[in-house]
């Protein structure tokens, strides 16, 4: 008899079945846990903010104040949160060269440290901020002016509600935000900076007015169906007409790299299924796009978008008033002004953003990978 | 033992012939979406998004047009209606269309309500004409004023920065459309809605986005995204004969030379059905549209000079996904039919058999794989459990596919137009189930925007 019985059949029926069992067992087991909860996996009132983690910062300051105090001097008292101190200094501070501190520092004055210190923690002051040398930071919010001397580190961000200068060849790993106005030092490297007005090294202290933003009489190029079947004046452009496909109403198709020669004023939105090269002094009414790189000659003014699907590079002294994107790198030549009369601008580079010296615009300068500014050495080697 | 008795031996052969038939298409079709899953899966995860639009958020604030086409929604038109007039987008540059398409109900007093009180609401009443989503947003269109038209259905919930993010990709001349992502808020409700919780994070975030990173077109779905109003005229308007309106206009624009982007982070609340009538109504739906959209624009893709080979396969693979559910089912009756056939044991067969249950354990794990992918990158750990219960869902959405399929092809086949557009059933009621825990059913607005333009915290 006991020839008969299929043991391993079964055995291998009750596991089979077991494991089944078990998956929908846990399943039911989690939906029970889930039944009823509100999901919480997105935050509804989420609002995009340029300075949301000094914001942030700032708010849980605020919360840690509230927390009983343990008062270690007449201008000092300590707070613990969970394994976290919190030190709040009532009036300025000034540390020393080479001074380390590993808690979060509240300063409800001025601040100021030598060369060579060390802040392991964030760091809310209530005054201005000035920071020596090859400092190392974490995080700095201040509620005033905030200087950075040369080589400082900072890990994560930077948010001043004044004037915020980065010296030479300071390095942000994310975010510089300021309610006032950015100066970025020579070789300085940002995520992102952001600011009503964001300058560059040797600036010359101006921004155009609208007059100044005007432009030279120029060929007006407008695509439209007669335009192109008249062909005489695109070609004489130097668009090949047989290239030309109209997107829609306003917009056009440019099939191949589009090389043009002499400056113009277009008018419609051109979309470039190849590279685009622009000369000197053109005029971009409306926005362009290029899949390969888009170079813009010096001196040009761009009231539209700028797009590239690899890099641009917008020429000396040209200004924008859209907004620039590049999957790779965006190079700003030295002399770019970025602005418009009903808002802020923005460059975004998927890889780099260069920016050279006296660089000026009201908005932001953002990359996937670093912001730079062009070193000093590089600088003169320019100038030279 | 005979296929059929009954059968003389030509008849035996032809079952079998065709059972051979439906059960290799089975695998090769199905084959070929399990490898799609784990590419897109893959893909998603190795990728880096082409363009972070999100950097681009604010910048560029177009005059736009929201369109929120409505029939019989009392029950959610205030919510929505009252999140859109609090946006944070220039009050100046924006105007809300809210569609009352033939109501019944209290939508049409609610509308006007919100017309009469926030002078950027404009009251659109239909009463004859066509019905229907696409009619409703055809009559809209006329109408509006923007160069970006926005949708929203009536059931959703855009937060406070929504509109922004949506704007900011048509800063890009050759954008006509934009697809923002759609996140479930009543998965808590019903075992349903939570694995439909789950489906949609694998078709947003794996799906499209992976569609995104590769520059194959990812789909707009007619809500929580928008299209450039000269996008849409270039290709002729809305298609009012169409179920999927949005399926639709994705591939005309896209044959047109127009891109589809898609925002990952441009995240808006849905609601999802709860009960399987209303999942089998929507998923018919879908699945008709679809599949109306596939016999109408296949030779035009195929054809089409603006759209790589790899855009064409991919869009190919979109409009006939319906058709692997009566695939499936086919593949499994013919799977029965061999393996009662004489001809089980012979070398052939056993090999397509194999290749069959090769399928059942790749082409599962790849869709799961897909679900998996998605609830991590979601952050919804615990959630991945759930999965095993997609079984039933599995099998339910087949059943309903294939029998709306086979409604649809019966009525082409006698000449009938096609199905009337039916609405999803809602499931919240207002003012009794609201679905945030601050007491609201609309996104609270937490910052205010400065001259400067740096948002600080309202009330700081």
């Amino acid at each position: 008899m006991p020839d008969v019985i299929p043991w391993r059949f079964i055995v291998f029926a009750i596991i089979f079945a077991g494991m089944l069992y078990l998956q929908f067992y846990l399943a039911h087991r989690q939906w029970r846990k889930i039944k009823g909860q509100q999901t919480s996996e997105i935050d509804v009132g989420y609002v995009q903010m340029e300075d949301f983690l000094a914001q942030s910062f700032r708010r849980k300051v605020k919360e840690w104040l509230q927390l009983p105090a343990t008062v270690t001097s007449d201008r000092e008292r300590s707070i613990l949160k969970g394994r976290e101190r919190i030190r709040v200094i009532t009036g300025g501070i000034e540390f020393g060269a080479g001074e380390q501190c590993d808690d979060i520092l509240v300063v409800e004055g001025n601040f100021a440290c030598g060369p060579g210190c060390l802040f392991a923690r964030e760091i809310l002051v209530k005054g201005n901020a000035r920071f020596g040398e090859g400092a190392q930071l974490q995080s700095v919010a201040v509620d005033g002016d905030l200087v950075l001397g040369a080589d400082v580190k900072v890990a994560r961000w930077l948010d001043s509600t004044r004037e915020l200068t980065l010296g030479a060849n300071c390095l942000v790993g994310a975010r510089v935000t300021s309610g006032g106005m950015i100066r970025m030092g020579p070789g300085a490297q940002a995520g992102s900076m952001f600011a009503p007005q964001v300058v560059s090294t040797a600036w010359d202290g101006s921004f155009p007015s609208k007059q100044t933003f005007e432009t030279a009489k120029l060929p007006v190029i407008a695509f439209s169906e007669e335009a192109v079947a008249a062909r005489e004046s695109l070609e004489a452009a130097g668009f090949d007409v047989k290239k030309l496909i109209q997107l829609g109403a306003d917009s056009w198709l440019y099939k191949g790299d589009l090389h043009l020669l002499a400056p113009l004023r277009l008018m419609t939105k051109l979309v470039v299924k190849g590279k685009c090269d622009l000369p000197d002094g053109f005029i971009l009414e409306a926005d362009i796009h290029a899949d390969g790189s888009l170079n813009i000659g010096a001196n040009s003014v761009c009231r539209g978008n700028l797009i590239s699907g690899q890099h641009i590079h917008l020429g000396p002294g040209s200004r924008f008033a859209g907004l620039i994107h590049a999957d790779g790198s965006v190079r700003l030549g030295h002399g770019t002004r970025g602005f418009k009369d009903d808002g802020l601008v923005v460059a975004y580079a998927g890889e780099v953003l260069e920016v050279e010296r006296d660089v000026a615009i009201q908005g932001k300068l953002a990359a996937g990978g670093r912001v730079i500014v062009e070193s000093a050495e590089a600088a003169e080697a320019g100038n030279a | 033992m005979g296929v059929q008795p009954g059968l003389g031996k030509k008849g035996k052969m032809i079952v079998l012939l065709l059972a051979k038939f439906f059960l290799g298409l089975a695998i090769v079709v199905l084959t070929l979406y399990a490898i799609r899953h784990y590419v897109f899966a893959l893909c998603r995860l190795a990728l880096r998004r082409p363009r972070d639009f999100m950097e681009l958020t604010g910048f560029s604030l177009p005059r736009t047009s929201v369109l929120v086409p409505m029939h019989n929604e009392e029950a959610v038109a205030a919510d929505i209606l009252q999140a859109l007039v609090e946006c944070d987008y220039d009050r100046t540059r924006l105007e809300v269309l809210a569609i009352d398409d033939n109501s019944e109900d209290r939508t049409s007093a609610i509308i006007d309500d919100y017309a009469a009180r926030f002078s950027m609401v404009k009251a659109i009443h239909r009463h004859e004409g066509a019905g229907g989503k696409a009619a409703a947003l055809q009559e809209a269109t006329r109408q509006a004023t923007g160069e970006v038209l926005l949708l929203f259905d009536a059931d959703y919930f855009p937060g406070p920065s929504l509109v922004k993010q949506l704007v900011a990709p048509f800063s890009d001349p050759q954008v006509g459309s934009v697809m923002g992502r759609v996140v479930p808020h009543n998965t808590d409700k019903t075992l349903l809605a939570a694995l439909l919780g789950l489906e949609r994070a694998a078709g947003y975030q794996v799906g499209q986005q992976a569609r995104y990173n590769l520059g194959l077109t990812p789909q707009f779905g007619g809500t929580v995204g928008g299209v450039r109003t000269s996008a849409l005229t270039s290709v002729g308007g809305w298609n009012t004969e169409s179920l999927t309106e949005d399926t639709d206009l994705t591939f005309r624009l896209v044959l047109h030379g127009w891109k589809v982007a898609y925002v990952n982070r441009a995240e808006c609340y849905e609601e999802v059905p709860e009960s399987w009538p209303a999942r089998e109504t929507q998923i018919a739906r879908w699945a008709t549209g679809h599949t109306d959209c596939l016999h109408r624009l296949w030779p035009s893709l195929l054809a089409s000079r603006s759209l790589s080979l790899t855009e064409k396969v991919d869009a190919l693979f979109v409009l006939c996904c319906y058709l692997t559910a009566p695939v499936l089912i086919l593949g499994w009756l013919a799977s029965l039919v061999l393996f009662f056939s004489p001809q089980m044991h012979s070398v052939p067969v056993l090999s397509v058999a194999m290749l069959f249950v090769g399928y059942q354990m790749f082409g599962n794990q790849a869709t799961f794989f897909e679900l998996g992918i998605a609830a991590l990158l979601d952050g919804m750990n615990r959630r991945v459990l759930l999965m095993p219960c997609n079984l039933f869902n599995f099998f339910a959405s087949t059943s309903a596919i294939s029998k709306a399929l086979v409604r649809f092809y019966l009525r082409k086949l006698w000449g009938a137009g096609g199905p009337p557009w039916s609405k999803t059933r809602r499931f919240r009621t207002n003012g009794k189930e609201r679905p945030f825990a601050n007491g609201s059913s609309h996104a609270p607005k937490l910052f205010s925007q400065g001259a400067n333009g740096i948002y600080t915290r309202s009330g700081d």
